[in-house]
């Protein structure tokens, strides 16, 4: 299996080559172009933690209900091309067996079968101006692509790290986190408009996007006519 | 004359150079700056009738501008509506189809005309596409990168149909659906299947998924006038 990401930064795709017996994983919505030879099966669940009650987990955590599973099923190579919602960049992050990643939601497009997802509920949603965290653990040996709202940027952390819960991507589980504000009390979080952080400590990788797909959607919505609840 | 694509490949702008008495074709609205030696004509572009099919059928306007440098050479760029990438495509007599939108600009010999795709066609962007048919160069866009697919004849190709931009008639396509599929949910995408000799072209971005993504973050309609506190989305789907 390998990945060509292309488009640069700003709107970049992944597409991911497959050999028989090789399997990938996205979210069911991003696939947008597949060779013929391509099998894909759309189900509630990924290898491990699946099933029905995997696919509940993920509707809590507002990401699709649903993730294509492809294959190729004529013995030759294939191709599946994916691509994120938001103009942005793609990343590959190569998962080892030695350390799980956590993957917010809303930044994962797609994993290599190998890999196990788990979905963690944080009970966030539809807090304090709408921020929300939904986190996935990815474990195991494989390809993870990630993307983001404007550009991605990785860095290591040793010793603490504060940052907008709608800028995480993805870190390695080595990193301790609370959920934290910024100010002092609630009131003055709320009112400061950076509602919740993650304070990291310890030592590990992170990758961050450069914008929040959450305060984007929060400057366009109220633009748009009011819908019906 | 001469072209050349600005600010690409992400906010793409096509500069066009015409010799003196050269004439270039648009979308109305789609020129962004010219020379002042540049006389611009707005017509319909073979009656009414085809400029009413356009605007209706295709997404394109009713009006198409052509644009002549008058005596003497003159520059004029043209900006589609979407950040992303253009293409040049030259003809030679054959012909392309065009998803709704993705129309730019053509040299004169170039015509744009609605075709039907009958019900086929209702799983696609709308009824009818755009056939592009004459001799000589055409530039059309997308929203992101655009991503040409060849097509060999000997085997088919699968692409949502949200992200197709453009293909070549010699290659047929037909509704597909995913081939097995467990889950009982499974409606928002449709894909095209694309077979015989020939390129597609298609986009790495779709507004339509955009905008859905958007839909959520819309206040709601509230019961009373009154105004309320809105505490951000809590529909769910969207990433």
């Amino acid at each position: 299996m390998h990945v060509d990401l292309s488009g640069g930064g700003l709107f970049a795709r992944a597409l991911v080559h497959l050999e028989p017996g090789e399997k990938f994983v996205s979210d069911a919505g991003a696939m947008i172009r597949a060779s013929s030879n391509i099998d894909i099966d759309v189900t509630t669940g990924s290898r491990g933690k699946g099933g029905i009650l995997g696919g509940i987990g993920r509707l809590l955590t507002g990401d699709t209900f649903f993730l294509s599973t492809y294959e190729v099923t004529d013995g030759r190579p294939g191709d599946v091309g994916l691509a994120p919602t938001h103009m942005g960049e793609v990343r590959e992050v190569n998962v080892s067996p030695d350390e799980a990643w956590l993957c917010a939601g809303g930044s994962f497009l797609g994993a290599a079968s190998t890999l196990t997802l788990d979905t963690r509920f944080q009970g966030l949603r539809g807090l304090l101006g709408g921020e929300s965290l939904s986190l996935l653990r990815v474990s195991g040996s494989g390809t993870l692509l990630v993307s983001a709202l404007g550009m991605l940027t990785g860095m290591n952390v040793d010793g603490e790290l504060i940052v907008d819960t709608g800028h995480v991507v993805a870190f390695t589980e080595g990193l301790s986190y609370k959920i934290d504000k910024v100010g002092g009390g609630w009131i003055n979080t709320w009112l400061s408009g950076e509602g919740f952080v993650m304070r990291f400590s310890g030592k590990g990788q992170i990758i961050l996007q450069s914008h929040t797909p959450t305060r984007f959607g929060q400057m366009l919505g109220p633009l748009l006519p009011e819908r019906q609840a | 004359m001469n072209h050349e694509i600005l600010c690409g490949p992400s906010f793409s702008i096509l500069e066009v150079t015409l010799a003196a008495g050269e004439r270039i074709v648009s979308e109305a609205g789609a020129m962004a700056w010219m020379d002042g030696n540049v006389k611009s004509e707005t017509t319909t572009r073979g009656g009414v009738l085809a400029g009413l099919k356009r605007a209706v059928f295709s997404g394109e306007t009713f009006f198409q501008n052509t644009y002549e440098a008058d005596g003497g050479p003159a520059r004029i760029a043209f900006a589609p509506g979407v950040s992303g990438e253009i293409v040049p495509w030259q003809l030679q007599g054959e012909d392309l189809l065009l998803q709704r939108g993705a129309y730019l600009a053509s040299t004169e010999g170039i015509r744009c005309e609605s075709r039907s795709e009958g019900l086929k066609g209702l799983f696609a962007q709308g009824l009818f596409v755009l056939r592009a048919t004459g001799t000589g160069t055409m530039f059309f866009s997308g929203y992101g990168a655009i991503d040409s697919i060849d097509l060999d004849g000997g085997s088919t190709y699968t692409i949502d149909n949200g992200y197709v931009v453009a293909w070549e008639p010699s290659l047929s396509y037909r509704l597909t659906k995913a081939r097995k599929i467990r889950s009982f949910l499974f409606s928002d995408q449709l894909l095209l299947s694309f077979s015989g000799r020939g390129r597609v072209w298609i986009n790495s971005r779709s507004p339509q998924s955009l905008a859905s993504w958007v839909h959520p973050f819309r206040r709601v309609k509230s019961k009373s006038s009154g105004g309320g506190i809105q505490l951000g989305p809590v529909a769910l789907g969207g990433e």
